[in-house]
C-alpha cells in the first residue's frame, strides 16, 4: 500500500511534536506530590479531599527515622518514631517510603553502610508488606555535610544495589548541598524550606525566606546540577517563642505548633506576626502538658505566604532553565494547608 | 576565632575534668585512690540480673551437665556449651564440616542414631535465633512474615513430638513460646498435664519458672512462689516479695540483710548474693570516698555479721567471696589489721576463679599501702604488674565509639583492671614513690596506668567541632588509630596534655622528669623495661615536656639540651601551636600582634639558646653597655616566659571559661599579666629576678643614650625625660607627646 506523503506528514507530525515534550524518563513523571511527615498515618475528610482536588499521585511518607544517641539509643544506630498506619493509602496514590537519617546516626554508620542499607531496606519492605504498599521509589533524607558525605554516599550506593531493578532511589537535597557532588541516587528533591536560622529572632523567617534562598542558587547551579531534581516547597507554619536576655536581646525558647493567638488577651501583637506576652499564659490550657510562656516572652509567627512561595518558585523555575521537574508540598496536614487557598496550591503545583 | 573558642572550650572541659560539673550523678572520683574496686560479680552477671532477673550461667552449667549425662562423660562440657550456647544454626547445618568440626559434642550429634538429638538442638537453636531477631529494634513484624510463619511451624513440631528422650526439652520450648505469646492458659495446661509429671531436672525447673509466671498472671501467687522457688527464680521471687512474713524470725534489723538471709537460706550459692554483696560493699565505698553523704553504718555492721555467718555455713561454697567482702569492709573502715586477717583467709578459701582474681587485686592494693622504694617492694611490684597486665590484656573489650576514652582521663570507671591499675598505682604507689624520692618510678607507673589501655585498645574517637562556611557550626566524630590522632589529627589532642600522667610529670621537678626520660633509652631493671614496653614513650612528647619544665625552672642550659632532641616538626603537634600561639617575639618588651615573628620553628629551643647566650654575655662581657643590654633582654625574655609568651613554660595558661548564660555562649578569658600568675611560684621567683635585673641593667648603662633607649622601650617616659633629657630618645618623646607623664602601658 502506498501512503501519500501528505498523509504521512499528518501522521508523523503529531508524533514528532509529542516527542519534543520533555522526557519524563528522568524520574519527573509529572505527578503532583506531597510529603506526609506524621508518626500516625490517618487522613481526615479534608485531607482526602485535598489529595483528590489536587490530583496527588505520589506521597512521600516518612516511615521512620534512623537515630543515634549515646544515652537514648544505648549507643546503637536504631530506627525510631516508626509510622503507624491507621488508614490505608487512597487508591491511585504511589507511596514513596522516606527515611530520615540524623547526621549523628550517619556518622556512626561509617564502615557499616552496607549492613545498615540492608537493615533499612528490610524494614521498609516489612512496613510496605504489612500495609500493602508496593514502592517504586525509596527516599533517603539526611542533612549530610562534607564530613558525612562519604558515608551517606556509600549508604546510597549500597541501597541502590539492594533495590529491585524496577525501583529507584531518591534523596533530599538541601540548599547547602547544591555546591557539592550529588549523591549516587536516581533523583533529588530540592528542599526549599527550613532555610533560615531558627534560633535567631532577627532572622526574617526561618521556614522560608527569599533572602536566605537566593544566594544558594547562584552560578547556574540548579540548571547544571547533575541529578534530575524535583522541588519541595513548604506549606506549613509554626511559631517560635523567644525569652528575653540582657541588652534587649532575645534567646530561642521553643517552637509552638499554634500560630493563631487571637484568643489570648495576654498577648499583644506588637508588630505583624510578633506577639509580646504581658502575663503568664498556658498555651495548652486543658491539655495534658502545660505549655507556659511568661511576661516579656516574644512569639514570632512564621508561615510563608503563597505570594512568597510563588515568587521563589518563579525564581527557581527560571534557574532550572527548562529542566523538567515536579513540585512537591511539605506537608499534608489539614491545619497547615487550610492557610492556603485551592488556587494558591494549584499555582504552586503548576508546571508552566 | 569561633573555631578557636570552641576548641578551647572543649579543652577546658577536659582540663577541668577533676572538677565535676554535672548537677547530678553519676559521680566519679576526683582522686584515683577513690576509685571503687570491690568486685564480686561480673558486669555480665549484673546485667543479666538487671535485664532479666535470671542467671544464665547456672542454667547453662546444669544444662550442659545434663547433656553430658545424656551423651558421654568423655565429651568436654566446653564442647557442649559451644554447640548449645555459642554455635549458630548455620554451624549445625555445616556439620560434620565447618567451625564445629573438631567439637566432640558436634561429632556425637552427627553419629548414626543421634538424628533425634541433632534435630532437637537445631529446632531449639532456630527458635532462639528467630526470637532474638524479633527482639531486635530493626525488626518490623508483619502478618505472615517469614519469622512468624517459621515459628508456627517450629511450634507445631514441638507440639507433635512423640518421643520420650527430649519430651521435657520440647515442652520447655513450647512453654516459652506460649508465654512469650501471652498464652498463659496453654502454659498452665502444659504444666499441669505434662511437665509436672516429668522428672525434675534443670529443664523442667526452667519450665517451672514460665509456668509460675503464668499462674501469677492468673492470680495464683502461692503456686507462683512454689514454682519460682523450684526453679530458683529469685528475680521473680523478689518481685513477688516472697520473703514477706519470714522477716520477723530474722536476727537482723536491716531489710536488705534480711533479704540476703532469705536468699541465702534457700539458695546459699545463688549468683544474686554476689550481685547484692557488690552493690552493698560499693555503697560503703561510695560513702568512704565521699560520694554519699549518708553513712549506713548499722547496715554495714549487720552485713559484716551476716558475712561471718555465711562463712560458717556448711552449705556455702563461696566462702572466699564472703571473706573477701569482710576484709574489704574492714579496709574501708580503715582497720587494716582486720582487713589483712580476713584477706589472708579469703586467699585460702574456696572461691570461683573470678573471686580469686578480685582477692588477688585486693592483695595488690593492700601491699601498695606499704609501697616503698626498696628493692624487695619493686620486685614484688613487678610481679603484681605482670599479673595485672595479663588481666588487662584479656579483659579489654573497649570500642572506640563508646566515649570511654574521655572517661579514662577522668577516673571514670571504664574497665575493671584499668581501675585497679589506677587506684593502686596513681592512688597509692606513685605518691609513696615520690615521697621516698623515686619520682622517676612514680612517673613510669603513672604513664603505665594512664596509657597502657590505649596500647591495648588503640583506636580513638576523635572529635571535631568547628565552624563550616556552608553549614555553620559542625560537629563530627572520626574513629582513627590512636597514633594517628596523636601525630596528625589537626584538632586539639584532648588526651595527652590533660591526663593523669601529664599531671604527674607536670608537677614534678625538671631533674626528676629528665631522670625518667633517660630511663626510656637506658632502662636499668626489668621493671623499667616492663614499663617502657607498656607506656607511651614518644620521645618528642616526653623530651618537650622535660625541656619545658627546665624553662619553667629557668635552667636554660638543660632546657636547650633536652629541647634540641625534639624533632622540628613536633611543635606543630602541640595544642598550643594548633591554637595559633608561638608567634610573639619573646624578647620584645611590648607585645605587638602586628609584628609576629616570621619563623616560629623550634620556638622553645631558640628561646632557650638565646637565654643561654645572653646569660653567658651577662657573666663574661666586659663592656658595660653590652652587658646591660644583655641583662635587659634576658629579663624581658624571662618576664615574657611567665607572661604573654606563657607557652614557653606551660602547656595551657589560665584556661578558664565563663559561661555567659544570657548570651548563650562561653566566654574565653586569659590573663597574661602578673596577676594571672599569682599562684605560680616559678613565676613569682622569676618576677623578683626580672625586677632586680632590670634595675641593675638600667644602673649599669654607662652610655646615657642607650639607657634612654632602654627606658623608651619600656615606656618609662617620665623617667626618661627626667634622667636623660639631653638624649635623642628624649627628643623623640618631646616631638610626639604633650605631656611627659609615664603612660605605663603594659608595665608589669
Amino acid at each position: 500500500m502506498k501512503i501519500h506523503p501528505k498523509l504521512l506528514l499528518c501522521l508523523l507530525l503529531p508524533l514528532a511534536l509529542l516527542s519534543c515534550r520533555k522526557s519524563p524518563s528522568s524520574g519527573n513523571d509529572g505527578a503532583n506530590s506531597i510529603y506526609y511527615w506524621r508518626t500516625t498515618f490517618s487522613l481526615n475528610d479534608a485531607e482526602r479531599k485535598f489529595l483528590k482536588q489536587h490530583d496527588i499521585k505520589k506521597m512521600y511518607v516518612r516511615f521512620f527515622d534512623v537515630d543515634y544517641d549515646f544515652y537514648k539509643t544505648n549507643g546503637e544506630v536504631i530506627p525510631s518514631a516508626t509510622i503507624r498506619f491507621k488508614d490505608s493509602v487512597p487508591q491511585g496514590i504511589e507511596v514513596v517510603p522516606t527515611i530520615y537519617i540524623t547526621t549523628k546516626a550517619m556518622q556512626k554508620m561509617q564502615t557499616k553502610e552496607d549492613e545498615y542499607a540492608a537493615k533499612i531496606l528490610k524494614r521498609v519492605n516489612a512496613i510496605c508488606r504489612q500495609n500493602k504498599i508496593e514502592p517504586k521509589e525509596l527516599q533517603l533524607d539526611c542533612d549530610w555535610t562534607k564530613h558525612t558525605r562519604e558515608y551517606f554516599f556509600r549508604l546510597c550506593e549500597s541501597m541502590k544495589q539492594d533495590l529491585d531493578s524496577s525501583q529507584s532511589l531518591s534523596s533530599t537535597i538541601r540548599l547547602h548541598q547544591l555546591t557539592q557532588t550529588p549523591p549516587p541516587v536516581d533523583k533529588g528533591v530540592l528542599m526549599v524550606y527550613n532555610t533560615g536560622n531558627l534560633m535567631e529572632m532577627t532572622a526574617e523567617n526561618s521556614i522560608f525566606s527569599r533572602k536566605d534562598i537566593a544566594p544558594y542558587l547562584r552560578d547556574n547551579r540548579l540548571a547544571e546540577y547533575p541529578l534530575p531534581l524535583d522541588v519541595a516547597y513548604p506549606a506549613y507554619g509554626w511559631s517560635v517563642a523567644f525569652r528575653p536576655k540582657s541588652g534587649g536581646r532575645y534567646r530561642f525558647h521553643k517552637i509552638l505548633r499554634r500560630t493563631d493567638f487571637s484568643s489570648y488577651p495576654e498577648l499583644k501583637e506588637v508588630m505583624p506576626n510578633i506577639y509580646e506576652v504581658n502575663s503568664t499564659i498556658n498555651l495548652n490550657d486543658g491539655g495534658e502538658d502545660a505549655n507556659f510562656l511568661f511576661r516579656d516572652h516574644i512569639i514570632k509567627v512564621e508561615r510563608p505566604t503563597a505570594k512568597e512561595i510563588l515568587e521563589v518558585k518563579r525564581m527557581i523555575d527560571k534557574k532550572l532553565n527548562g529542566k523538567t521537574h515536579n513540585n512537591i508540598l511539605y506537608h499534608l496536614d489539614e491545619a497547615q494547608l487550610s492557610h492556603y487557598s485551592t488556587h494558591e496550591v494549584s499555582e504552586i503545583y503548576s508546571r508552566h | 576565632m569561633k573555631y578557636l573558642k570552641y576548641t578551647l572550650a572543649i579543652s577546658f572541659m577536659a582540663i577541668a575534668g577533676t572538677q565535676r560539673m554535672e548537677a547530678c550523678g553519676p559521680f566519679y572520683p576526683e582522686k584515683p585512690e577513690h576509685i571503687k574496686m570491690f568486685r564480686s560479680c561480673s558486669p555480665e552477671l549484673e546485667s543479666q540480673w538487671q535485664e532479666g532477673c535470671r542467671f544464665q550461667d547456672y542454667e547453662k552449667e546444669e544444662n550442659c551437665l545434663l547433656w553430658q549425662k545424656f551423651t558421654s562423660p568423655s565429651i568436654p562440657l566446653k564442647d557442649i556449651e559451644k554447640v548449645i550456647y555459642t554455635a549458630r544454626l548455620s554451624d549445625l547445618r555445616d556439620l560434620p564440616a565447618g567451625s564445629l568440626s573438631g567439637n566432640k559434642f558436634a561429632q556425637w550429634l552427627c553419629l548414626p542414631g543421634h538424628a533425634e538429638d541433632l534435630e532437637y538442638v537445631s529446632i531449639a537453636k532456630e527458635i532462639e535465633e528467630i526470637r532474638d531477631h524479633m527482639a531486635d529494634t530493626w525488626y518490623y513484624g508483619y502478618d505472615e512474615d517469614e519469622e512468624h510463619v517459621r515459628l508456627d511451624e517450629l511450634m507445631r513440631k514441638c507440639r507433635t513430638y512423640t518421643g520420650k528422650r527430649h519430651a521435657d526439652r520440647y515442652a520447655l520450648q513450647l512453654v516459652r513460646l506460649y508465654f512469650s505469646a501471652g498464652d498463659f492458659k496453654s502454659c498452665r495446661e502444659l504444666w499441669e498435664n505434662t511437665i509436672s509429671d516429668m522428672s525434675a531436672n534443670i529443664i523442667t525447673d526452667m519450665a517451672a519458672s514460665y509456668a509460675g509466671g503464668a499462674y501469677y498472671r492468673c492470680g495464683n501467687r502461692d503456686k507462683a512462689i512454689e514454682l519460682y522457688t523450684r526453679s530458683q527464680d529469685i528475680g521473680s521471687l523478689t518481685s513477688l516479695k516472697a520473703w514477706e512474713g519470714t522477716e520477723e524470725k530474722s536476727e537482723y534489723t536491716d531489710l536488705r540483710v534480711k533479704q540476703l538471709e532469705y536468699t541465702f537460706n534457700r539458695f546459699p550459692n545463688s549468683p544474686l548474693l554476689s550481685i547484692k554483696l557488690q552493690e552493698y560493699v560499693r555503697n560503703r565505698e561510695s560513702f568512704v570516698y565521699g560520694f554519699e553523704v549518708w553513712e549506713d553504718r548499722d547496715f554495714h555492721d549487720e552485713l559484716k555479721r551476716f558475712a561471718r555467718k555465711a562463712v560458717s555455713s556448711e552449705k556455702c561454697r563461696q566462702k572466699g567471696m564472703w571473706l573477701y567482702a569482710l576484709g574489704y569492709l574492714y579496709y574501708l573502715d580503715g582497720n587494716m589489721s582486720q582487713a589483712d586477717t580476713w584477706l589472708g583467709k579469703a586467699e585460702h578459701a574456696d572461691a570461683t576463679p573470678f573471686i580469686k582474681e578480685s582477692v588477688h587485686a585486693f592483695r595488690i592494693l593492700m601491699d601498695a599501702g606499704h609501697a616503698n622504694n626498696s628493692r624487695d617492694y619493686r620486685r614484688k611490684l613487678l610481679r603484681h604488674l605482670e599479673w595485672l597486665d595479663e588481666r588487662m590484656k584479656t579483659d579489654v573489650h573497649l570500642t572506640p565509639d563508646q566515649e570511654w576514652q574521655y572517661d579514662n582521663k577522668m577516673n571514670y570507671s571504664v574497665s575493671y583492671w584499668q581501675d585497679v591499675a589506677r587506684k593502686v598505682l596513681l592512688g597509692e604507689v606513685c605518691p609513696k614513690m615520690r615521697q621516698s624520692g623515686n619520682t622517676p618510678l612514680a612517673l613510669q607507673l603513672a604513664n603505665y596506668a594512664t596509657n597502657r589501655i590505649h596500647q591495648l585498645s588503640p583506636l580513638y574517637e576523635a572529635t571535631y567541632g568547628g565552624w563550616n562556611d556552608s553549614t555553620g557550626y559542625e560537629y563530627y566524630d572520626k574513629i582513627i588509630p590512636f597514633d594517628e590522632y596523636r601525630k596528625t589529627w589537626p584538632e586539639r589532642n584532648v588526651f595527652d596534655f590533660t591526663n593523669q600522667f601529664f599531671k604527674e610529670i607536670y608537677t614534678a621537678k625538671a631533674d626528676d622528669a629528665a631522670r625518667y626520660a633517660e630511663k626510656i633509652d637506658r632502662p636499668t631493671s626489668d621493671l623499667d623495661r616492663f614499663l617502657n614496653d607498656r607506656s607511651y614513650i614518644d620521645r618528642d612528647y616526653l623530651f618537650d615536656i622535660v625541656g619545658t619544665l627546665y624553662l619553667r625552672e629557668m635552667d636554660y642550659e638543660k632546657a636547650s639540651r633536652w629541647l634540641s632532641k625534639v624533632s622540628t616538626g613536633y611543635q606543630s603537634r602541640t595544642n598550643i601551636a594548633k591554637e595559633g600561639y608561638f608567634r610573639l617575639d619573646p624578647f620584645r618588651y611590648q607585645s605587638d600582634k602586628t609584628r609576629l615573628i616570621a619563623d616560629s620553628c623550634d620556638y622553645k629551643l631558640r628561646f632557650a639558646q638565646e637565654m643561654v647566650r645572653l646569660d653567658n654575655m651577662i657573666h663574661s662581657d666586659a663592656e658595660a653597655n653590652r652587658k646591660a643590654e644583655a641583662k635587659l633582654r634576658f629579663a624581658i625574655g624571662l618576664r615574657n616566659s611567665f607572661g604573654r609568651c606563657w607557652y614557653l613554660t606551660e602547656y595551657g595558661h589560665n584556661m578558664f571559661l565563663e559561661s555567659d548564660y544570657e548570651n548563650n555562649y562561653w566566654c574565653w578569658y586569659t590573663t597574661a599579666d602578673r596577676e594571672g600568675f599569682k599562684d605560680n611560684t616559678f613565676a613569682q621567683e622569676a618576677y623578683t629576678r626580672v625586677d632586680t635585673m632590670m634595675k641593675e641593667a638600667i644602673a649599669e648603662f654607662t652610655d646615657p643614650e642607650k639607657a634612654a633607649q632602654a627606658q623608651l622601650e619600656m615606656m618609662n617616659h617620665a623617667t626618661l625625660m627626667k634622667e636623660y633629657p639631653a638624649t635623642q630618645a628624649a627628643e623623640y618623646i618631646r616631638t610626639r607627646c604633650d605631656n611627659y607623664y609615664d603612660y605605663a602601658l603594659q608595665k608589669r
